[in-house]
């Protein structure tokens, strides 16, 4: 018998640049329907909270932003677990894991589980040291050059020539085509998400490929899917997919997974230019599309709150090439009394019942 | 175009409705004629030399042998120049 988990989870945005978190708690509920959510947000008109649906949550709570630091992370946390005891947490934002690393032993000393890396092989997968990583790995990556002042970009992009991209740490890339241009995208991406930018070799091919997986933390990847992106936005985000079956893409994921020994999501990106797959970018999550293959039976955060709680791992079918999604956006109705209850308490519950039930459960 | 695993080879193409070709291994589609489609089905399935799969066309459809070796070159010089475009 399953006991039932409260669960906190991250990343609740879904506008245009849609976060990973309804999309990871609607996949949950399919298979742990009894499972309450906790709600970690960063901003009060993060719509998964007007969400009442699969992919709401029954309780959320501000959370100080991860600049602040681990320990008001933790302080946040342990004010959470008075009312709700958390029994793990799924991040789902690229820049709240530093702070997860930093407070690993402390979560463990608390009982909560998070699926994390150790520090060291979550810099072997960031972006500056991917050439590094597709050594080790077999795997084709495009040329970079790290830059931490503007007399270094203007450098870097000589070096590799126009066009190239130029990409903060986390979030965001510039496509850049002549010099002219190198000064304003420098100065977003640094005013946006510090320094350093890295400068990345642009790859001509037409084709973008996201792999999302888990990864079992001794080499293994306990299920997989991967897809072309068929539609974008205007900020590069996936709007629809369809899954390929190509080997080759499955080896690329298997053996990164393999050389980070990865413990937890992943979603890594390729574009297929004439060299073949070039890897561009590895995750640290889930991506914002990960409810797509759990629609056709390749549950990954099903399997991943398995692991975390111990349970039996649910079935993972393979996803058959030609499955596809489209995300279609809706109209949440909400009040004005949810927004003023976030704004000023830094807290909604309205799964007091729910946690009664649990509790009782427990 | 042949008909061994792998980018632009025959063993991945799914034909949908007859007019429409999906490659399972690079997840491209494309709408394609009912010509198209009986060619890329002869080539995958039966993989026949050049002759005879024009004898089939011509067969097929009912037109001149001189018909279906125009059609069917002109189809392959069509796919090749794709793919060779594609690989650049």
């Amino acid at each position: 018998m399953q006991k039932p988990l409260i669960i906190a989870v991250s990343g609740l945005h879904r506008g245009e640049n849609p976060q990973p978190g309804p999309a990871v708690i609607h996949s949950i509920r399919r298979c742990h329907p009894s499972s309450l959510i906790v709600g970690l947000s960063y901003d009060p008109m993060e719509s998964g909270l007007f969400c009442s649906g699969h992919d709401g949550v029954e309780a959320a709570f501000s959370m100080p932003f991860p600049v602040a630091g681990s320990k008001a992370l933790l302080d946040r946390l342990d004010d959470i677990r008075q009312a709700y005891p958390l029994d793990m947490i799924i991040p789902c934002l690229d820049t709240e894991f530093p702070n997860y690393i930093a407070v690993a032993v402390e979560l463990q000393a608390r009982k909560i589980n998070v699926a994390l890396p150790d520090d060291k092989t979550f810099r072997r997968r960031s972006k500056d040291k991917l050439g590094q990583l597709g050594k080790e790995a077999g795997v084709i990556v495009p040329r970079t050059v790290v830059a931490s002042d503007l007399d270094a970009t203007y450098a870097a992009c000589e070096r590799l020539g126009y066009p190239l991209y130029l990409k903060s740490r986390f979030y965001e890339v510039r496509l850049v085509s002549k010099p002219v241009e190198v000064a304003g995208a420098f100065r977003y991406l640094a005013a946006a998400y510090g320094v350093p930018v890295i400068a990345q070799a642009y790859i001509h091919g037409k084709e973008e490929y996201a792999v999302t997986g888990l990864g079992d933390g001794k080499g293994g990847v306990v299920g997989c899917c991967a897809i072309r992106k068929l539609m974008k936005t205007s900020a590069g985000k996936t709007f629809s997919g369809i899954v390929v079956a190509d080997p080759a893409l499955h080896k690329h994921a298997t053996q990164i997974a393999k050389v980070l020994k990865w413990y937890g999501p992943f979603e890594l990106e390729f574009i297929k230019g004439q060299r073949g797959y070039e890897l561009i970018e590895v995750n640290p999550r889930f991506p914002a599309w990960i409810d797509f293959p759990s629609q056709i039976g390749c549950n990954l955060p099903a399997a991943l709150v398995a692991m975390l709680a111990a349970y039996k791992l649910p079935p993972i079918a393979p996803c058959p090439a030609g499955r596809m999604f489209v995300r279609h956006c809706v109209d949440l109705a909400g009040d004005i009394s949810q927004l003023a209850d976030m704004s000023v308490t830094g807290t909604k519950t309205t799964g007091t019942t729910k946690l009664r039930q649990l509790m009782a459960a427990k | 175009v042949n008909n061994k695993a792998g980018d632009g080879h025959l063993s991945n193409l799914t034909i949908l409705n007859d007019h429409f070709v999906f490659d399972t291994h690079s997840g491209l589609f494309y709408r394609v004629s009912e010509t198209a489609a009986f060619i890329i089905n002869e080539l995958k399935w039966r993989n026949p030399p050049i002759a005879t799969l024009t004898a089939s066309y011509a067969q097929h459809y009912g037109v001149s042998q001189g018909i279906a070796e125009r059609d069917v070159e002109l189809f392959l010089n069509d796919v090749t120049a794709y793919l060779a475009d594609s690989q650049m």
